[in-house]
């Protein structure tokens, strides 16, 4: 592409970095954690250990096997809300931070 | 003639009890919600609906988008995926919300210290994944 580019008198532009955005959100609704569901916004987990997704795994499966308890998924699922964007989709190699029970 | 219709029971049980058999591998769907309106704009409301509507900011700007959202449920989560030049991501955010009454407005904002690069942007909104609307706008 960049070959191509320069053969033609094109250059590609940089690319901006939005690293440093700053984003925030609120709503009027309560979150599911004040009316007794799970958590809302997750703060990111540091404690716990890490999980590589194997094929075949689904995250009650590791709920399972983690914690004794399928019904525990949405567990992990808030503790990597930055990598799942679907929980009934996760993927083999991911890696997975899995809070302590 | 009895062991007939003891198996015809069972399976029976079995067909009625199938349906829940696989429910703790999903999470519950919010069919009662839905997005109703979306506002993008330079400020916001204590409501937070949008105070200034624009489709046109400045470098030193923040964006504002503002999702009403019509219904109840336990759990929902609502996602603004912000990308720029048709592709580019800048962000994504997302706020789980659990409206209990009939209507509910959330909102999501994005800064940049340094000021936003000039050019085509665009918010998609999105509930539970599945795509609920998209804004676009420019910074000139």
């Amino acid at each position: 592409m960049g070959i191509f580019g320069d053969l033609f008198g094109k250059k590609e532009k940089p690319r901006p970095d939005f690293s440093n955005v700053r984003s925030g959100g609120s709503s009027t609704a309560p979150t599911p954690a004040a009316v007794g569901g799970p958590a809302t916004i997750a703060p990111p987990v540091t404690t716990g250990r890490t999980y590589v997704v194997v094929a075949g795994d689904s995250l009650s499966r590791i709920a399972k096997r983690e914690y004794g308890d399928a019904q525990k998924w949405p567990k992990i699922y808030e503790a990597n809300r930055s990598i799942i964007k679907d929980p009934d989709l996760i993927y083999p190699g991911q890696e997975l931070r899995i809070p302590e029970a | 003639m009895r062991m007939h219709q003891y198996a015809r029971a069972l399976v029976g049980l079995v067909l009625a009890a199938a349906p829940f058999g696989c429910s703790t591998s999903k999470p519950a769907v919010q069919t009662g919600l839905k997005v109703t309106h979306i506002d993008v704009g330079r400020s916001v409301t204590a409501e937070k609906t949008i105070a200034e509507k624009t489709d046109s900011f400045r470098p030193a700007d923040t964006f504002y988008v503002s999702v009403a959202t019509d219904g109840s449920g336990p759990s929902a989560t609502l996602t603004a995926r912000w990308t720029y030049q048709g592709g580019q991501v800048v962000d994504e955010s997302r706020q789980d919300i659990a409206p209990t009454g009939s209507a509910a407005v959330t909102e999501f904002h994005l800064s940049k210290p340094d000021g936003w690069p000039t050019g085509e942007y665009k918010v998609e909104v999105l509930l539970n994944g599945a795509s609920a609307g998209t804004r676009e706008f420019k910074v000139t």
